[in-house]
């Protein structure tokens, strides 16, 4: 597993597709995505979307996270960094946060390799 | 080398961790206050800024009590006024000097000394500055915990922005003070600053 992180709009996806050699169309949308897809595809993008909706369901997001994993092993997961703003008033948007944040800590401990792309230009942090 | 400057410098050596929430950085700064703790020998405090009000409050707090627990840290609550528990004279600052002289302290986090000093009766916080001075002149090694709250693109309340403000000069003061500064991203380090001595001092 590989984990590409970083702000919205930095052009993580084209990274991936550039410099992992992936194909556009093995890129899922977490926003979108089902279970099956999650199975198949090469990368999960918008990764941050999917806890959401994880979230929003009432499914616990760290099992579900552990299921991709051993289903999908070599998967791509590319995700938003979420926690640097104000922290959110509303508990809801704060628990997302949290839980967000310490599923890609997790996921960055456990990945081969993880790289933070910033304005296009990738950086491999790990 | 390095202990010898410290000592003509009479300042404790600055590591300043930053990062979003819920990116490692508390785990990542205790991690690294026990290891100068171990080298230099002397306390190991924490000094925690944040106010145990609310549920959520309380359960951060226990959160990070569960972290440090069994790394040897005594925890001190002081919410505001650093430079009166260094320098003033009751019985809680004669304590903190006698637990923190020469040792290794943790102070976190800016962002709630910097929120309790803002929304006091009167702002003090033109006050942290001296304060972070005094605790560097009184201990070994002072690690300092912040947060990243400038990049997720919101536009926020004027007094939300004057806070961020507030945060984002405090923080580049403290980096310029810094021996050392750590990003932290998903819990890994990203090093923007170390000094040759500090450089020295881990090879």
């Amino acid at each position: 597993m590989r984990l590409v992180i970083g702000g919205a709009w930095q052009g993580k996806k084209d990274w991936v597709i550039r410099h992992w050699s992936v194909d556009p169309s093995a890129v899922i949308d977490g926003a979108e995505c089902d279970a099956e897809a999650l199975k198949q595809g090469a990368a999960v993008d918008h990764f941050h979307l999917l806890v959401r909706r994880w979230l929003d369901a009432g499914e616990d997001a760290d099992r579900k996270t552990e299921a991709m994993l051993q289903e999908n092993p070599d998967i791509i997961v590319i995700s938003d960094e979420t926690g640097c703003g104000i922290v959110p008033v509303d508990k809801k948007e704060r628990e997302y946060r949290e839980l967000h944040g310490r599923i890609c800590c997790r996921l960055a401990a456990r990945a081969d390799e993880v790289v933070r792309v910033c304005c296009g230009i990738g950086q491999r942090i790990k | 080398m390095w202990s010898s400057m410290s000592i003509l410098k009479n300042k404790g050596n600055l590591l300043v961790v930053t990062g979003g929430s819920a990116s490692g950085k508390s785990e990542y700064a205790e991690g690294r206050a026990v290891s100068l703790s171990g080298r230099d020998g002397g306390s190991l405090v924490y000094l925690a800024a944040m106010m145990p009000s609310g549920e959520d409050a309380r359960m951060r707090i226990e959160r990070h009590q569960r972290l440090r627990a069994g790394k040897g840290f005594e925890t001190i609550e002081r919410y505001r006024d650093i430079y009166g528990l260094c320098c003033g004279d009751s019985r809680e600052s004669v304590y903190f000097r006698e637990k923190a002289a020469g040792g290794t302290v943790l102070l976190e986090c800016m962002s709630n000394l910097t929120a309790n000093e803002m929304f006091a009766e009167t702002d003090t916080s033109d006050r942290i500055p001296e304060g972070i001075t005094a605790l560097r002149e009184l201990v070994r090694n002072l690690v300092i915990v912040t947060i990243d709250v400038f990049g997720d693109g919101q536009r926020y309340d004027p007094e939300t922005e004057r806070y961020r403000r507030c945060l984002g000069l405090l923080n580049q003061e403290l980096a310029a003070w810094a021996d050392e500064v750590v990003e932290v991203v998903c819990g890994i380090p990203l090093i923007h600053k170390k000094t040759e001595e500090e450089q020295e001092c881990i090879h």
